[in-house]
């Protein structure tokens, strides 16, 4: 897949590993959820109920993100880094799978320290959809 | 507090997410990378275990419905076998260590006398700070199911 991915990605990895592992686990109210696995679950309000609220302005460049993108999309093995622009898609253009783009997907998220939910990773199926949704997300590195 | 039961209710009853067979594998194969990642801590060994799982998956490509339907919930059933005590996350998730450590203020609490200023950005963010939008579905208004064992919010 990645096989000349940094060496930096695992030792963040590890570094951020120990933080999470000091986490507390909220015992809490069981409940079944719509899956079939019952699970622990815990109901947290936000502040955002009807307000709107601040938020600093800390999302990254487009132009930061686009480079930073097609590097990621031109080091993957299925892929002819010529062929790569700023709007190929990935099944049409640059000739990758679904589960090439699931690849694809989770080494944007690797790459940028961010952690995309699964409805908005099925939708992301080029370049410019990936710049758009990482350029809008405001915990991207 | 009756609210909050009765959103937590409402979270449960939701209907399940209709996929289509090609979208339960990819999000099978998404979740599977994950806890493979959370597993297995040296990149170079999770680089051939994922080389293996994605070769099993390729394996089975292009098999018709049924065997795909009895596929999926056997994948379903060795990842749950799979489940990490610990997995992941990044850490301004559920779970992280940042989770919302520097929760924005409400409006209420930054001009307590209500008068805001006319040109101030105005965003509701999901719990993942993420900015709502109303076109893609996902906005946190109201309750949301944080669940922290599994380290997700749906």
């Amino acid at each position: 897949m990645f096989p000349s991915s940094a060496a930096r990605t695992a030792a963040s990895r590890l570094a951020t590993r120990v933080l999470v592992s000091s986490s507390s686990r909220a015992p809490s109210v069981a409940a079944a959820s719509v899956a079939q696995q019952p699970s622990l679950m815990a109901v947290r309000y936000f502040a955002s109920v009807s307000a709107n609220e601040y938020v600093m302005s800390t999302f990254l460049p487009p132009a930061e993100v686009q480079e930073r993108i097609l590097t990621v999309v031109k080091n993957f093995d299925k892929v002819d880094p010529t062929k790569v622009t700023a709007t190929s898609k990935f099944s049409e253009d640059l000739g990758l799978d679904s589960l090439d783009a699931v690849e694809m997907v989770m080494a944007i998220e690797d790459e940028f320290a961010i952690e995309i939910p699964d409805a908005e990773a099925d939708r992301i199926a080029s370049v410019s959809d990936a710049v758009e949704y990482v350029a809008g997300h405001p915990m991207a590195k | 507090m009756n609210a909050a039961f009765r959103e937590a209710a409402a979270q449960a009853r939701q209907k399940p997410v209709l996929l289509t067979q090609n979208q339960e594998a990819a999000r099978l194969y998404r979740k599977a990378l994950k806890t493979l990642s959370s597993w297995v801590v040296d990149r170079n060994i999770f680089i051939e275990e994922a080389t293996e799982l994605r070769a099993r998956f390729d394996k089975n490509r292009g098999c018709d419905a049924a065997k795909a339907v009895r596929l999926l919930r056997e994948g379903k059933a060795e990842l749950f076998e799979y489940t990490h005590p610990d997995p992941y996350c990044v850490p301004y998730m559920p779970g992280g260590s940042l989770f919302m450590r520097n929760p924005p203020p409400p409006l209420e609490i930054c001009f307590p006398d209500g008068n805001y200023p006319h040109d101030a950005p105005r965003y509701t963010l999901n719990p993942d700070m993420t900015v709502c939008k109303t076109e893609t579905g996902k906005s946190a208004v109201g309750g949301v199911l944080v669940d922290f064992g599994k380290k997700n919010m749906e």
